[in-house]
């Protein structure tokens, strides 16, 4: 189909909880390392365990608590990263 | 203590940018008005710049379930943060109180530079860093030990 889907995995190395923010959408979020508190989000239509997410996550939990957390999709549903800015041909254009 | 940091965080001045990014913004809203979660879905990924039959290929794909449920995300990512013109939000960035690392790749869009550039001169307690070598889809052991840096200082 000639997309990348080098990002499509499932990673399970830390607990998974959910709750459920003032508007009622289910986040879902894990915790590893210790340390000072770190809150990573990720960018748009990307979730926590997608992408690089999950090795950034792992290598700041040396010196931090991560916490990774995905909106609205119950933290179960893994995607492909389709962002690509830099690799546009119309560099003024996003 | 609070701090935060940006990577890349893609608004534009650039008219045509803007005029592009409105109609975005205008047809997703549509879009997740009605609930057509996959055309939210093919309309970001055409707006990031895959060609239409990706988009059609990937429709039938296993994750596109996955994609749809993170639709209505996209409201609070893009109509929200970014707003109806994509422009830099500077008197909101002007009244950011916190410490703040704004961050770009050096090999990533020209606009992205200007951007961070704009954002770290417009938020009181900002630094701008460039990640050299990086683009929008920035690696982790180029930008963990920079994050480290930061929030351990």
């Amino acid at each position: 189909m000639g997309m990348d889907v080098r990002t499509i995995r499932v990673v399970k190395e830390t607990m998974m909880t959910t709750l459920k923010s003032k508007d009622g959408t289910t986040i879902a979020f894990d915790k590893q390392g210790d340390g000072p508190a770190l809150i990573l989000v990720n960018g748009a239509m990307s979730t926590r365990s997608d992408g690089s997410n999950p090795e950034l996550a792992r290598l700041l939990a040396q010196r931090f608590t991560v916490l990774r957390m995905t909106v609205g999709a119950g933290g179960t549903v893994v995607t492909p990263n389709p962002m690509r800015w830099g690799a546009r041909s119309k560099t003024s254009t996003p | 203590m609070v701090t935060r940091q940006a990577y890349e965080v893609p608004y534009n001045d650039d008219p045509e940018a803007q005029k592009a990014w409105g109609a975005y913004i205008k047809n997703l809203t549509e879009a997740l008005a009605s609930n057509r979660r996959g055309d939210a879905v093919a309309l970001f990924m055409a707006y990031v710049g895959m060609p239409a039959a990706q988009i059609e290929g990937m429709r039938h794909a296993p994750f596109w379930g996955g994609m749809e449920a993170l639709a209505p995300t996209l409201a609070y990512d893009h109509t929200a943060i970014m707003g109806n013109h994509g422009s830099i939000p500077r008197e909101r960035a002007a009244r950011v109180q916190v410490p703040t690392l704004v961050m770009t790749g050096g090999s990533g869009a020209p606009f992205m530079l200007e951007t961070a550039t704009t954002l770290s001169t417009t938020i009181p307690h900002a630094r701008l860093r460039t990640l050299e070598g990086q683009a929008h889809d920035v690696h982790p052991e180029a930008l963990a030990p920079v994050l480290a840096e930061f929030f351990a200082a």
